[in-house]
């Protein structure tokens, strides 16, 4: 087994984990039923790469993530941190104190109201540790109902439909916090809440804030003993996989963990996504707020590319009206929205990870193509950990292979970046890609592709490619293609952000006249094909190149506000100096040529 | 006023205004802490929004818990937490020490006094009080043998203020003990030699202390014995797992021959490290009853693991790194970083090793070692809020005893010092200033009666009678603390109650500092966002 970590940390990081972890409860759901929709193939996934087995002191079997989740103290929001998995049921016992025979004074916070979608999924645990009995007892009743017509039956599968969207109604209108999704159970070393700093009450704006959090003693070896926790489990652990919200102070709280972590798993690899959610206001004039955020990007990025072998950074400034948004309506307002499609291109760029080691048998390619261990991918893709930072370019829904000259063709150009501030790549640059396709269909007819003829069409893209480039000089091309006929198993509490003529199977429709604004959700579109690609070609170059020219400009400025700022940080001069230079090495890695790149920024 | 001109918004509080928040956030403060303290205090419940529960008795915590949001409360929050982090106790104690200071100074300068004056009679009271506590104090004895009678003494009052007092009395004798065990002449204590590890299981009063190591692992192959005696003890950061680095990347072999060729040679490679090892354990083993075991701060995958459970060792992956230390404190030999280094002399010894599994958790207990230098405090509660409580208390207890064999002096506490050196200051230090900076000494000898007062009125005692008793039956000449179960006075000696000195200190020199600087203030000014305000 190649067991993978999953790190989460800060709080858009927590909220893109949990539409992930709720499509890997989606996959784990089609594992037991035995895909009831034909439409959707067998996952050929290995689940036990994300998940580990455990077993509660009632000997009670479970299966929970493999993660550990960071955030600030009340971030929770209506579900107890430490899980309910493990804790003992009697209530009562809780509250005594048993400690202290003099007197005692409880103070209650306000206790956060669960949403509709949490009370639905306590329901369901109550029915399933209701155990044997009642399942007798329903099925005793629904036998006697057989007699009953067919009317009330079918007036009950309304009412449940009806019910099921009160509860994503209300997900729609209300999530505040990333557990108010969250379908997965977690075990309690799973979820770590930093002291002292709450959630909504603390300022955590930039990386100054969070300058020193983890380096306190006892806060750094707690959160030590959770990742020992689960790596000692692990029989060969494949790496570490990191999402970080690197729009505030978690960014120091993540480079400081990761540099840690470095330093006890000397060998594991470590990929890293750095995602920030659309910014929501104007941004402020004041110049002081505008170098205090250029800064806080720069060094953000020069910590944390220097802890992974390869960071993926994730978070346009404006989601909603970007090319990727083709064929979804998403409100850049909302976490709940945003951060899903994040999740789903990670979910489809780590594919590879976890699919069934391939062989070079049919029946073994039933499933997937292209199984690949994270180690490898991430020197694959960063020529050796020469490139540190790369560029991901998704689809969601893919768009079904194209008819060109009676040929299907996968037409690559329709991926568009979820990073920000990318450019165009020049030809004849040298390029190592991943690209992972999942759930492609035929054309017109929403029907799966065969991995085969994917990758046929993939093969006939890139002939076309060259051919349209004759001209141009030749790139080097390291390329890894890694094919799932599986598509993304959309779950119930997926917010409603496929347009209106987006199918059951997520095949695009053809678009009628009018849009409606309503988007379609968990309920109407079961599935969705996900196409996504991570590169280091040369169109990373401006997103990097910004952030080393504001380091250079401002923190090595002769004005006052850079350097004193840096100062705040606990940077000296040197290490500045440091910082910078690690950016600049960072750009000579993507060759020196001759500057052509026309950025557009998002 | 220029910030006027910068920022119309700018809030501007004035001299009286600005003096009255400060002290009323001190006085605040104070309020929330005041019921912590003594032996007779409150234990606080606090239940969070999703239902998670903190227990806690101490100041510390409870101020990290506090969503403090006033300024000036933050400042005074971080000076006491600051304090805790120095000298391991004292929160509370400061936090009062600074209101009262806050209490005693509004009434002076209500009545139209600057407080700079008040701030200078602060200055000298200070240094008279820190000269009278040097005399105060109670020589301990540490060189040689130290006395564990008196050093129970204070780890049993900082306990008992935490827990109740059976409890607290059982764990009095634990955590001096443990420091005991770990101090080495002529070198600081590390407390950090003192591994606290805890169990959800049983009751707290099973808590205790394990002359050994506890690791919070077991071994990962079922054919492990579950059990060895007189066991050689191995301590490693050797990677014994197969990493096939370099080999699948793709770029290094030109067929599946030569593949398998890489990979082979890989597995090689970490196969000889383990049979290195076997021949060690062979070596030492064969021929003898003594068995074998292998801790390893790095993995051992489950190939090793077979190797290693074939020979009857066994083998714990992934200890802990500040355990590997412990360790070899513990049993004796070298943690070693290389097989090269393997030898009969790198060993260390353990009379038994055993594993406890609870459910899912695996525990491992290393017991019976010769001369330890590093033991373990097993803490063990029915849940994780009485364990996370009775924890603190052992940090508390720990450092108390840290604190007195370093400081070699005690203090007597109950109020004993507090009590003495105020009526020290009011009859000679304060005849000796001159001018009004002579109300300063009084409001500061005043302000030190808070630790009497509060510790009377959280017994449910009448504090003016209290202080009244306690002051008069000083005069007779006697030192006095506070009985609090009677409200009689008492000798703090006889009944075994003493404080530490450096914390003692450590209260009287920062509190007046914090109270001196809030009193200073005569403008605040509040510009910028509202933090709370919705964006």
């Amino acid at each position: 087994m190649k067991e993978i970590l999953t790190l989460q940390v800060g709080g858009y990081a927590n909220f893109v984990g949990s539409h992930f972890w709720n499509f890997q409860d989606e996959i784990l759901g089609l594992g037991e039923d035995g895909c009831e929709d034909a439409m959707i193939p067998t996952h050929g996934l290995n689940m036990g790469v994300l998940y580990r087995q455990g077993e509660t002191r009632q000997r009670i079997a479970t299966y929970t993530p493999r993660l550990l989740s960071i955030d600030l103290r009340g971030s929770s929001g209506a579900v107890n941190p430490s899980g309910s998995l493990y804790e003992r049921p009697p209530a009562a016992e809780l509250n005594s104190i048993t400690t202290w025979h003099g007197p005692a004074a409880t103070f209650r916070a306000e206790r956060y109201e669960k949403n509709k979608f949490l009370q639905s999924l306590d329901e369901e645990e109550k029915w399933l540790s209701g155990g044997a009995q009642g399942l007798d007892h329903t099925r005793a009743e629904t036998s006697s109902r057989d007699a009953t017509d067919l009317a009330t039956q079918e007036a009950h599968v309304r009412e449940a439909k009806e019910q099921e969207r009160a509860v994503i109604q209300s997900l729609e209108d209300g999530v505040q916090f990333s557990t108010d999704y969250l379908k997965a159970q977690l075990h309690p070393s799973s979820t770590y809440e930093i002291a002292g700093l709450w959630q909504g009450v603390t300022s955590f704006e930039d990386y100054g804030c969070g300058q020193g959090l983890f380096s306190t003693g006892e806060q750094a070896e707690e959160i030590r003993d959770k990742v020992r926790f689960f790596v000692e489990e692990c029989d060969s652990i494949q790496g570490f996989q990191c999402i970080v919200d690197d729009s505030g102070g978690f960014s120091a709280v993540a480079a400081d963990f990761l540099e840690d972590l470095a330093d006890e798993y000397g060998r594991t690899p470590v990929s890293l996504f750095t995602v920030r959610a659309p910014k929501r206001v104007q941004e402020s004039k004041s110049t002081n707020r505008q170098i205090v955020r250029a800064l806080h990007d720069s060094v953000s990025l020069a910590r944390l590319a220097a802890v992974a072998q390869l960071t993926i950074p994730l978070g346009l400034s404006q989601l909603a009206t970007s090319s990727f948004a083709e064929h979804l309506v998403i409100k850049d307002e909302k976490d709940f929205h945003t951060s899903a499609v994040y999740a789903a291109a990670i979910n489809c760029i780590t594919l590879p990870y976890r699919m069934e080691g391939s062989g070079p048998s049919i029946t073994s390619q039933k499933a997937g193509l292209g199984s690949l261990d994270m180690g490898s991918a991430l020197r694959l893709v960063s020529c050796s950990s020469s490139r540190r930072v790369a560029l991901l370019e998704a689809n969601l829904p893919s768009p079904a292979l194209c008819d060109i000259q009676g040929q299907s063709v996968y037409n690559v150009q329709k991926l568009s970046p979820l990073t920000p501030s990318t450019g165009k790549a020049t030809n004849g640059s040298h390029v190592a890609e991943m690209m992972v396709l999942q759930g492609t269909q035929l054309p017109g007819s929403g029907v799966p592709a065969t991995i085969a003829q994917v990758q046929e069409s993939v093969a006939k893209a890139g002939e076309i490619a060259v051919k349209a480039r004759r001209n141009s000089r030749q790139s080097l091309r390291i390329s890894h293609l890694a094919v799932s006929q599986c598509p993304l198993a959309v779950p119930l509490p997926f917010p409603c952000i496929f347009s209106s003529y987006i199918g059951k199977y997520g095949n695009i429709l053809p678009r009628p006249n009018v849009i409606s604004k309503q988007g379609r959700g968990g309920i109407d579109v079961i599935s969705a094909p996900v196409a996504a690609r991570v590169s280091t070609s040369r169109g990373i170059l401006p997103f990097i190149k910004r952030r080393s020219l504001d380091m250079q400009q401002l923190a090595l400025a002769r004005s006052t506000t850079g350097p004193s700022l840096m100062q705040d940080w606990g940077f000296a001069r040197e290490e500045v100096q440091e910082l910078s230079e690690s950016l600049s090495s960072m750009i000579a890695a993507y060759g020196d040529e001759v500057e052509s790149d026309t950025s557009d920024t998002d | 006023m220029a910030i006027r001109m910068v920022n119309p918004n700018a809030e501007v509080l004035n001299k009286s205004a600005a003096l009255y928040m400060m002290i009323n956030a001190a006085k605040g403060l104070q309020e929330v802490l005041k019921t912590n303290l003594g032996p007779k205090g409150t234990i606080k419940m606090l239940v969070g929004g999703s239902g998670d529960i903190k227990l806690t008795k101490d100041g510390n915590t409870l101020l990290k818990e506090m969503q403090i949001q006033n300024p000036t409360a933050i400042m005074i929050a971080r000076t006491a937490v600051a304090q805790d982090d120095i000298s391991g106790d004292g929160t509370t104690s400061t936090v009062l020490l600074i209101g009262e200071l806050m209490k005693q100074s509004e009434r002076f300068i209500s009545e139209g006094m600057h407080p700079r004056v008040l701030v200078d009679g602060f200055e000298i009271a200070k240094k008279a009080t820190l000269e009278y506590l040097e005399k105060f104090k109670t020589p301990v004895t540490i060189q040689g043998t130290p006395d564990k009678e008196i050093i129970s003494m204070v780890a049993r009052t900082t306990l008992r203020t935490k827990l109740y007092e059976e409890l607290a009395d059982q764990l009095t004798d634990i955590v001096v003990n443990a420091v005991l065990c770990i101090r080495k002449p002529e070198e600081p204590i590390d407390l950090f030699m003192v591994e606290i590890m805890h169990m959800r299981h049983k009751m707290d009063t099973d808590t205790k202390l394990v002359e050994g190591l506890v690791l919070d692992h077991g071994a990962r192959h079922p054919d492990m014995p579950k059990r060895l005696e007189n066991c050689y003890i191995l301590t490693c950061n050797v990677s014994l797992e197969y990493e096939k680095s370099e080999v699948n990347a793709g770029f290094f072999y030109h067929d599946a021959e030569q593949r398998e060729k890489m990979v082979a040679a890989e597995r090689r490679n970490v196969d000889e490290k383990v049979h290195k090892i076997i021949a060690l354990k062979k070596k030492v083993c064969d021929g003898t009853n003594k068995t074998f075991c292998v801790i390893n701060q790095k993995g051992i995958d489950p190939i090793s693991l077979d190797l290693l459970a074939k020979e009857g060792i066994v083998g714990l992956r992934r200890a802990k790194r500040r355990n590997m230390e412990r360790l070899v404190l513990a049993c004796g030999g070298e943690a070693i970083n290389s097989v090269e280094d393997l030898d009969a002399d790198v060993l260390g010894y353990a009379g038994v090793v055993y594993e406890h599994v609870l459910g899912e958790e695996k525990y491992t207990f290393i017991e019976g070692v010769k001369n330890p230098h590093s033991c373990t405090i097993l803490i063990k509660g029915p849940n994780d809020h009485t364990i996370a409580q009775i924890k603190d208390a052992v940090r508390d207890g720990l450092r108390s005893v840290k604190n007195t064999i370093e400081d070699e002096a005690l203090v007597l506490g109950a109020g004993a010092f507090e009590v003495a050196v105020r009526q020290y200051l009011m009859n000679t230090v304060k005849k000796t200033v001159e001018g009004r900076a002579q109300l300063g000494v009084e409001a500061f000898a005043d302000a030190l009666m808070v630790i009497p007062k509060t510790l009377a009125e959280n017994s449910g005692l009448d504090t003016q009678d209290v202080l009244i008793t306690l002051q008069s039956e000083h005069d007779k000449g006697n030192v006095v603390g506070l009985n609090h179960n009677t409200g009689e006075p008492m000798d703090p000696q006889m009944e075994g109650i003493f404080d530490n000195y450096s914390v003692k200190k450590q209260i009287i020199n920062s509190a007046p500092i914090i109270a001196a600087q809030l009193l200073l203030v005569d403008e605040v000014i509040r510009a910028g966002r509202n933090m709370r305000k919705p964006q």
